[in-house]
């Protein structure tokens, strides 16, 4: 399969930007133009077989133009040397602007100030890596935990993003590129009907460790052939949350709470009057930090605006929330460089010196502690009071005061995000990368930054099933 | 495009003559997007996408392989890719993949459409939708948004057994939504999406008569403002009944998806999640109460989920799942009946039902919901089955849905409920949910409604699969009851 040099197509595309737009002037076409190319492959496994092998290419190139406070957009995919069907799309959006009907408020639109090159998370190997080194990676990973009972599930994501950003009002173009992975392996067990779930993410190949994936699930799969299974009552529970239940927390509490634009449509559970106030535990602190490499980073967004460290929570104090370009033009806010596709999300770590599961589950405790790896489904029941509900999922274990360890069948949680935030009983010292991309649509890498464990107190447990 | 057609023809001959057993393609030759947003009477935005591109998907060893591009000429490269990959995957196949034998067809579907949306002047489409937004505009309602979203697609699908099928889809979907705030400063939210009765046609036509949108915004308006007087939905046990506006995601969710095959089967395990069904279940399992009969009914006209051919080349076919209460038949593939009826020891499934469907080019065909509908009941009007609830609530419009990873259990907030005492509708509630365990919760059916009841909502929504899909389908279905339902919790 192609396998595309960085520097080869950052010319082609930048190349492509500058010629969109000097098309565009020449038009008297006034526009902004974003350049996504990806390269995507996925192995996925049901039932011990690779069940699925996928690679694609795809190029899109995406164009705003503006007639005043009007806009109209158009994307055409074709490949970065069909020129005429690329010019094409910007007669489109410009017909769509010339018939739209302007807004109410006045809409910013900017040059592009010098941008470094973004392209420093672009790793060659990761690039490369082939389908075959992937399923390797797999058979290290469940090597010896692999039986007709325990099969294998899961999936393995792996590609490259090519983007880039420019606009009439300027000759700058911002080029992004970065590769990333996402691993997700589950143990089955075919008739019990229970999962373990062991994930990884990286932004390097080298970053790639089946060894840890493997422990994690070994240690799961020792306590859930030995541990008794059991109902849980119903009642609130201190809830140790894995990373990717953190993660998933973090996410959700992101739109529903820092979001500026949903604030201002009565869509999230923080609003201007907690902004300098105590929301969440001293121990929270939250911030999109764009310097994080491994959460694949935009150092600029959409609009070609430059991207900072943005502290949301300090200590427990709401700093303020995130606007970007469109809802900071309609409630007369000041953008913050969030039109982006995804946020570079950070959970800062606490005390506990907790590094692995095996050691959460020698901890000694006073009280029994739920551990949940992950959630399932979660929804949001009500937007304004917070609430979210969702089922534990993959690997939950009820770590009980006197020192044992049973198997709880799943549970689920319905909580307000407050709640979960402002009791957080500790922190792990340790932090660990969790890959959030979705595989919807275009790639987008997304991580998220959290601790390994996070401690809740009095958490509700809405219902509990029977059985696995 | 003859000249492509042939070199796709000559590409999977390839692939098969260098060892893969089966292969197939689809070129979309030309898939239009156009969504347009008005949010406070401000037209947020208009998008149009225009995408082109190729997907093979090759069979050898058993294995699945695949590839896709955006440059659709590039076929012989993508076959070849496809079959690389599924060189790969045939390393690690403890079960090699069978596909049930068909008749390869050639036909050409075109859905049925009057006015094609793309036609219709950007104008009038922002017009129609400002005047649905001025009917929102009241003093109560802090947030008005409306949304339209049109799809047309024209694709080709060839396999390597000779099947050639030409589809040319149009889909349309509207959605008006309203948020209000309480003096206390929670939001109340209520919304209303195009849907109709599953005929006609399905074009900017749709938008002609009132009833299937634009007429629902005095109405929608109007409820919005009794939920911001309205009490807490009590926490207690009460008979559910259910309209469309949240019966289409009761069935979607834990009908639908629990019935998909490849789930069952363990294909999305490590994601979407499993199905508390077993093979062991097909003809015994009482699913629901005997008012329960559920069909995938892909051949209404004008839906979503009605798509002439599925993406493995099977005509779309009408078939019942559930027949009163009992578990017949599930949402199915060539390559899961193959599994299904060897795991079973038995023809549990005698053929595909024509329920493989890919989301665009570049993603793989999987089991996905057609029309998942329930038959009409014997039950009367809504009027009719709430004069005969003792203790019940009346729900619509879905706010929230979480759902267990077997579709064993599952908890709905809902936008808006109406307390019944004694055969009586009484006040309007807030901040309503249920929730309960799947099949005694089906098992609780009451009442059906009869054919006056039903309405068609469309999903263009449902998530699934890794690559991850998006598809659009449809569930046409009556007015529900279901008894002790815990509810408010
Ligand atoms: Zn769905």
């Amino acid at each position: 399969m192609m396998i595309v040099d960085t520097k080869v197509q950052k010319e082609r595309v930048c190349t492509l930007l500058h010629d969109v737009v000097r098309y565009a002037r020449a038009q008297n076409i006034t526009a902004e133009v974003w350049a996504h190319g990806e390269q995507s492959a996925l192995v996925r496994l049901a039932n011990s077989a690779v069940s699925l092998n996928t690679r694609e290419e795809l190029f899109e190139l995406t164009v705003t133009a503006c007639r005043g406070n009007a806009r109209g957009s158009a994307t055409v995919m074709a490949t970065p040397d069909e020129r005429e069907r690329l010019y094409a799309a910007v007669h489109q959006a410009d017909d769509i602007a010339r018939h739209a009907t302007p807004t109410s408020y006045a809409r910013t639109f900017l040059p592009i100030a010098p941008l470094p090159d973004d392209d420093a998370g672009f790793d060659p190997a990761l690039c490369q890596l082939s389908s075959q080194e992937m399923v390797a990676y797999v058979e290290t990973a469940v090597e010896g935990l692999e039986s007709a009972e325990h099969v294998v599930a899961g999936m393995c994501s792996w590609g490259a993003v090519w983007e880039g950003t420019a606009n009439t009002l300027s000759d700058e173009v911002g080029w992004h590129a970065l590769t990333d992975a996402g691993i997700s392996l589950v143990l089955a067990h075919t008739r019990q009907r229970w999962e373990l779930q062991s994930t990884q993410s990286a932004a390097r190949a080298a970053q790639l460790h089946p060894s840890a994936v493997r422990d994690e699930l070994a240690t799961l799969l020792s306590a859930y052939q030995h541990a008794p299974a059991s109902a849980l009552p119903l009642g609130r529970y201190d809830i140790v949350f894995g990373r990717e239940a953190t993660a998933q927390l973090l996410l959700v509490c992101c739109w529903l709470g820092f979001h500026g634009g949903n604030c201002r449509r009565q869509r999230t559970f923080l609003k201007e009057q907690h902004v300098g106030t105590q929301v969440f535990s001293p121990q929270i602190t939250v911030m999109d930090d764009p310097t994080q490499r491994d959460t694949f980073p935009y150092a600029f967004d959409v609009h070609g605006v430059p991207r900072h460290p943005f502290p949301l929570v300090t200590r427990g104090v709401f700093n303020g929330f995130f606007w970007d370009r469109d809802s900071a033009d309609e409630f007369r806010e000041r953008e913050t460089g969030h039109s982006v596709p995804a946020l570079s999300l950070t959970l800062a770590p606490g005390q506990e010196r907790i590094a692995s599961l095996a050691a959460l589950l020698a901890l000694p405790r006073e009280r029994d502690l739920l551990y949940v790896p992950e959630l399932h489904y979660m929804n949001v029941v009500h937007e304004t009071e917070g609430i979210v509900t969702c089922c534990s999922r993959f690997g939950a274990l009820l770590l009980r005061k006197e020192g044992g360890v049973t198997v709880p069948y799943n549970v689920r949680i319905t909580e307000k995000l407050g709640h979960i935030f402002a009791h957080v009983a500790w922190l792990s010292h340790e932090t660990v990368t969790v890959n959030v991309s979705s595989t919807y649509g275009r790639r987008t890498p997304q991580a998220c930054v959290v601790p390994r464990f996070t401690c809740v107190e009095g958490v509700e447990v809405t219902h509990a099933n029977t059985s696995f | 495009m003859n000249d492509l057609r042939t070199r796709i023809r000559d590409a999977l001959q390839r692939v098969c003559r260098a060892g893969a057993t089966y292969a197939d393609a689809r070129y979309y030759r030309e898939q239009d997007d156009e969504g347009i947003i008005l949010v406070q009477g401000n037209l947020k935005s208009v998008e149009r996408a225009v995408t082109t591109g190729i997907g093979v998907r090759v069979l050898y060893r058993g294995a699945w392989g695949f590839a896709a591009t955006g440059a659709p000429e590039a076929v012989q490269g993508v076959a070849e890719a496809a079959l690389e990959n599924a060189r790969v995957a045939a390393q690690r196949v403890p079960y090699p993949v069978r596909l049930a034998p068909r008749t390869p067809l050639t036909g050409h579907y075109e859905s049925p459409c009057a006015i094609d949306p793309f036609d219709v002047p950007l104008e009038e489409k922002v017009g129609l939708l400002q005047s649905v937004d001025a009917q929102l505009t009241r003093p109560w309602v802090a947030q008005r948004m409306l949304f339209l979203w049109a799809t047309r697609r024209r694709m080709l699908f060839l396999d390597s057994d000779g099947a050639e099928i030409e589809k040319v889809i149009h889909e349309l979907f509207a959605r008006m939504v309203v948020i209000g705030v309480e003096p206390n400063g929670m939001s109340q939210e209520r919304s209303y999406e195009l849907r109709n009765r599953g005929v006609g046609t399905r074009g900017w036509e749709a938008f002609h008569d009132p009833a299937y949108f634009t007429g629902h915004a005095p109405r929608v308006v109007e409820e919005l403002g009794q939920l911001l007087a309205a009490e807490q939905c009590p926490q207690d046990t009460r008979s559910v009944i259910l309209l469309p506006g949240i019966m289409f995601l009761q069935t979607h969710e834990v009908i639908g998806h629990a019935l998909e095959l490849d789930r069952i089967l363990g294909y999305e395990l490590s994601y979407a999640g499993g199905s508390f069904v077993r093979l062991e279940d097909f003809g015994t399992l009482q699913y629901g109460s005997e008012k329960l009969t559920v069909r995938a009914d892909a051949t209404l006209p004008n839906s979503p989920g009605s798509f002439g051919y599925d993406d493995d080349g099977i005509p779309c076919q009408n078939y019942v799942l559930i027949e009163r209460g009992i578990l017949k038949n599930a949402i199915t593939s060539r390559q899961t009946i193959v599994e299904a009826n060897e795991k079973a020891g038995r023809t549990v499934f005698e053929a595909s039902g024509g329920c493989a469907r890919a989301c665009g080019f570049n993603r793989v065909p999987l089991e996905r919901m057609t029309n998942i509908n329930i038959d009409p009941g014997t039950d009367g009007t809504l009027e009719d089955i709430i004069a005969h609830t003792e203790r019940g609530i009346v729900l619509d419009g879905a706010r929230s849905w979480s759902i267990g990873s077997n579709r064993e259990q599952f908890h709905f907030a809902c936008e808006i409920g109406w307390l019944v005492e004694d055969g009586v509708k009484t006040r309007v509630v807030k901040n309503p949910t249920y929730g309960m365990e799947t099949l005694p919760f089906w098992r609780a059916l009451s009442a059906v409604g009869d054919e006056r009841t039903r309405e068609l909502v469309f999903v263009p929504n449902c998530g699934k699969g890794l690559p991850s899909q998006i598809m659009h389908l449809g569930h046409f279905v009556p007015v529900c009851r279901f008894d002790n339902v815990p509810i408010g919790r």
